[in-house]
Formats: C-alpha cells, sequence, structure tokens
C-alpha cells in the first residue's frame, strides 16, 4: 500500500476516535455494564481508544519505514 | 522515632537524589544558550519519553486527576482522551518543527513563528502570553508540593516550608545544568510517577472493596450518577455534553502548544525519538486510570477530605499504610510537580529572554544565559508569594489559560504549512482569539451552549487569520520556501 494511501487512513482514523470520545459519538458506549477488567463499559472504551492512537501512529510508521522516508 | 519523622527522611533522602541526578546532568551541556535552552539538541529516546510524559502530566494530574474522579466521576474521563490525540498530530508537526531548528537556529516557539512572521510585536505577544499562563501554573505546582509535605508530615513541615524546600531544590537544578537537568530529573521523577501510581491505584480497590470489579459495582448502586459521561460540574450538578466535549477539543488543540513541551522539539537528537514518543505517549497516559481509580477508591469512604484535591494523601493517610509507603507516595507526588515546575520555571525564564528582552537589548551569549539564571530566581520567587496565599482562583486562571495556549496552534499551523498566511494575518488573529478567549473566561454566563472560551477564541481567530492574509500581500516565494520544503531523508531515520 501507498504511504500517502496509509497516512490519508489513519489521519481519518483518529478524527473518527475523537468523534467516539465526545458528543455524539460516545452516546452508544456511555454505559455501566458490562464491566470490563473491573472497569464501568465507557471508562474502558475510552481507554481502549486511547492505546488505538499510539496503534495507529505505529502503523504510519512501518508504512513510512516501508517506503523508506519519514513524513511530515 | 516518630512515624512523621521517617516519612519525612524518605521525602528527604528523594530530594537528594533528584537534586544529585540534576546536578550531574549539566556537565555534558555547552555553556551556550543553545546548551542551557535546547540541550544542544541532544536528547535520546528514553529522556525525551519521561520528560515528554512528566511535563505534560504536573501535579494537576497526580492531585487533581484523583480529585476529579472523587468529586466529579466520569467528568474526569476527558483527560483520557485529550491527551493521546493531542500528542498524535505532534508525530507530523514535531519533526518539522525540529529541521525548522536545526536549520535556522531557533530554541523557542516565539522564534519559529516570527522567523515565518517577521514582527516584533509578535515576538512580544507571544511572550506575554507565555508568562501570563506560566505563573498561575508554577503557583499550583508549588503550591501541590506544599500540600503534600503538609499532609503526610502532620504539618510539623508547613506548607510555606515544604514548598520552598522542594523548589528551591528545582531552582538549584535548573539555574546550574539548564534544560539537561529538566531532562534527567523527569526521566527519574517520569518512572517514580508511573511505579507510584499503579501500586497505589491497585492496592486502594483491592484493599477496600476487594477489588476493582465490586468497588464499581457498589458505587453503581450507590453513585451511578459518577459512573457515565459527562459526570458532575464542579458545583455538583450533572456536567454538560457541550461543556464535556469542548474541554477535550480545547485540550487536543493546546496539548502541544504550551512552550515548555514545544520547545522540547528543539531538543531531540533527531527526528525519528520525536515520532516514537509519539507513537509510545498512550503508553505513559495509562497511568491515568491507577489515578483515577485512586478517586474513585474514595467516593464510598467514611470520611471526606477537607478540598476534593486532597482525596490522594487523605486517603493514604487514613488506609494505615506503613510509613515507607507513605513517604514514597509523598515523593511520587512531588515528583509529578517539580517535573513540570522545572520545565516551567526554565521554559518561563528562555521565553521571557529569547522572545522579549533580547530582542530590544543586545546580548551576548553569556549575557543572555546570565539573565536566564537571573529571571528563573525573579519568577520562583513571584510564584512562591502567590503560592502563599491560599486563593482558589487560582485553578480558574490555569484552567482560563489553555484558552489562550491553543491560540497559538493556528498560528503555528499557518507558518508551517499555509504558503498564503502573512505577518497581519498572524498577528491580528492572535490578537482578536486572545482577547475573545479572555472576554469569555471573565464572563462566562455570556458563552452560549456552555462552549469553553477556546473554542470561542478560535471561531473569531481563523477567521481573521484567512481574511487578514488574503487581503494583505503574499510572503516572497524565496522566504516561504524554507519554511514549507519537507524536512530532508536521514540517515538515522
Amino acid at each position: 500500500m501507498k504511504t500517502s494511501t496509509v497516512r490519508r487512513g489513519v489521519a481519518i482514523f483518529l478524527v473518527l476516535d475523537g468523534l467516539l470520545a465526545m458528543w455524539p459519538g460516545l452516546l452508544p458506549f456511555n454505559r455501566i455494564y458490562p464491566l470490563v477488567f473491573g472497569l464501568p463499559f465507557v471508562m474502558a472504551w475510552l481507554t481502549f481508544l486511547m492505546l488505538l492512537v499510539g496503534i495507529a501512529l505505529f502503523v504510519v510508521a512501518l508504512a513510512d519505514r516501508a517506503a523508506g522516508r519519514p513524513s511530515s | 522515632m516518630e512515624r512523621w519523622h521517617f516519612i519525612a527522611l524518605v521525602i528527604g533522602v528523594y530530594l537528594l537524589v533528584t537534586l544529585s541526578i540534576g546536578l550531574a546532568a549539566g556537565r555534558k551541556s555547552t555553556k551556550s544558550v543553545q546548551g542551557f535552552v535546547a540541550g544542544d539538541r541532544d536528547f535520546g529516546l528514553l529522556v525525551f519519553y519521561f520528560v515528554t510524559g512528566a511535563s505534560v502530566y504536573s501535579a494537576f494530574a497526580f492531585l487533581g486527576g484523583p480529585g476529579w474522579a472523587y468529586s466529579r466521576g466520569a467528568a474526569a474521563f476527558y483527560i483520557l482522551t485529550y491527551g493521546a490525540l493531542g500528542m498524535a498530530p505532534w508525530y507530523w508537526v514535531g519533526p518539522r518543527v525540529a529541521h525548522l531548528g536545526r536549520r535556522f537556529g531557533f530554541v523557542t516557539q516565539a522564534q519559529l513563528i516570527t522567523g515565518r512572521f517577521p514582527s516584533r510585536s509578535l515576538s512580544v505577544l507571544i511572550a506575554i502570553l507565555t508568562l501570563g499562563a506560566f505563573i498561575p501554573y508554577i503557583t499550583l505546582q508549588m503550591r501541590g508540593a506544599g500540600i503534600v509535605i503538609e499532609a503526610v508530615t502532620e504539618g510539623h513541615v508547613p506548607l510555606a516550608l515544604g514548598a520552598a524546600l522542594a523548589y528551591g531544590i528545582v531552582i538549584i537544578y535548573v539555574l546550574t545544568s539548564g534544560v539537561m537537568a529538566v531532562g534527567w530529573t523527569n526521566t527519574f521523577q517520569g518512572m517514580f510517577m508511573l511505579v507510584i501510581a499503579w501500586t497505589l491505584g491497585l492496592y486502594l480497590p483491592f484493599h477496600l472493596y476487594g477489588g476493582i470489579g465490586p468497588m464499581f459495582e457498589r458505587i453503581a448502586a450507590e453513585r451511578p450518577e459518577l459512573l457515565t459521561v459527562p459526570g458532575l460540574a464542579a458545583n455538583g450538578e450533572a456536567w454538560t455534553w457541550g461543556g464535556y466535549t469542548t474541554a477535550i477539543l480545547v485540550s487536543i488543540i493546546g496539548l502541544q502548544m504550551w512552550p515548555h513541551l514545544f520547545m522540547k522539539a528543539f531538543t531531540a537528537k533527531n527526528d525519528d525519538i520525536i515520532r516514537k514518543t509519539a507513537i509510545l505517549f498512550p503508553t505513559f497516559q495509562l497511568f491515568l486510570v491507577p489515578v483515577f481509580l485512586i478517586g474513585f477508591a474514595g467516593v464510598l469512604f467514611a470520611e471526606a477530605p477537607p478540598t476534593a484535591d486532597f482525596i490522594l494523601p487523605f486517603m493514604v493517610l487514613k488506609t494505615e499504610l506503613p510509613a515507607l509507603v507513605v513517604g514514597l507516595f509523598c515523593a511520587g507526588a512531588l515528583s509529578a510537580s517539580m517535573s513540570t515546575g522545572d520545565a516551567l520555571l526554565h521554559g518561563a525564564a528562555s521565553v521571557t529572554v529569547e522572545d522579549g528582552i533580547g530582542l530590544f537589548i543586545p546580548l551576548t551569549d553569556g549575557q543572555r544565559r546570565a539573565l536566564m539564571r537571573g529571571l528563573i530566581l525573579v519568577v520562583g520567587a513571584v510564584a512562591y508569594i502567590f503560592a502563599l496565599d491560599d486563593q482558589g482562583s487560582l485553578v480558574a486562571l490555569l484552567l482560563g489559560s489553555y484558552g489562550i495556549i491553543c491560540q497559538l496552534a493556528p498560528t503555528v499551523l499557518a507558518a508551517l504549512y499555509w504558503r498564503r498566511a502573512t505577518t497581519a494575518g498572524a498577528l491580528t488573529g492572535l490578537l482578536s482569539g486572545s482577547i475573545t478567549a479572555v472576554f469569555f473566561f471573565l464572563n462566562g454566563g455570556l458563552r452560549p451552549l456552555d462552549l469553553h472560551e477556546g473554542v470561542l477564541g478560535l471561531l473569531v481567530h481563523i477567521p481573521v487569520l484567512i481574511v487578514v492574509s488574503l487581503m494583505t500581500p503574499p510572503q516572497s516565494p524565496e522566504h516561504i520556501s524554507g519554511f514549507l520544503e519537507s524536512p530532508p531523508v536521514e540517515g538515522s531515520a
């Protein structure tokens, strides 16, 4: 896959990630049960979205490296 | 030996270790402004990761985070969202900033901006905004340190002395070693914060409720309003979605614009280190989970602390932990306070000299370095005087400063990415946005939909920046190309 495609995909993903963490995207996930690892569902969901940000950037880094040039 | 003697001893050892790390750090750096402010552009991944994490998460996160979870519940979750997303754009912007720093010799944010938009007024405006935002911030860090020491020594070391001790040490190592001390002490303090937060955050729910799940089941039964977003407002009533969402937006936009964080891009050894830190940042941020668990553990506790921000020391003292653990916890909280406070003191002095005074009075490299040292003492003293005075308004002032700091974002992005932007556009945009943000901060009742004053400022700032830029003649292509071309490929990347 081309670096620019990956970069665009990840940028869109990051925007989506943000929208799912605030109004109105968060509404369907805004509940206490089921508890996940003992945490209220919404807290676990927001933690999960936070970790996905790092993973998304890691994907960009892999694509950049494969293409042999860093992006900026 | 009484219990508080032992706790004070643990804190004393911790402070000594920090001091020696800070003093040892400076031996390598050159005696130049470049060495004092940008660490000779030589920070590796380990140091850069912890400098970033520990400077972002201050006493506000370590004491305020549990305080928010305790008193406002899920409102605190907004911190989970903005940190990672605020850092993500840095993957692209950070290396660009670092590249321009190497190319043109910039060591501050205002130098980068006025490199593209040459204007002394713009530089001075940024220096004033920075100083205005930093002093309440430093004051709160000092108070945080003093409060913790006073609490765990049962009042034997009063706030004034505790704050003076902790920040006396910060000032000694920052004066001696500049940003190198900030880097290496933050590495030590960042690790310390992480270990203490995870240990206490997992220990308290198990000790008091038999587990994390059982704790939340009980809170869900008795105080369910705390466990769903947007949680509660400061006055104990339900918070609004408008308030919650725009708090996230402003913090995402403002996070990297804080000059003490932005300037650290100039300290990285290479661009890859900045990218890796952006990728790894959520792993540092994960420590917010145990921090919130500490606050939630206090919700059903029979007694209440004097104020919500006291919940962490309060829980630690009330749950009969061994004196060693109390001392270590205290050191963890001091780490959070000092690791942000040192970066702020250093940043305030660097910005005032490089972007303010230095523009009007010609100074040699050595004189600038000496002036920065003097200003670190002055800023420290001013903040200390404020810290002795109990003013709740300072907390509000800090939250308000985010609204101003995020006004720097359109200016920085225009400088780096928009060819048609002009100096007049940048200056009028920043000025109108800041005035709008300050106006709505002072007149909170006039804000539509409970929107954050920073967002309202941006709604004025961005159109003014665009319209004024388009109405004024474009900059010469030679001037712009130096700023907008991509950084070259690096061998080490």
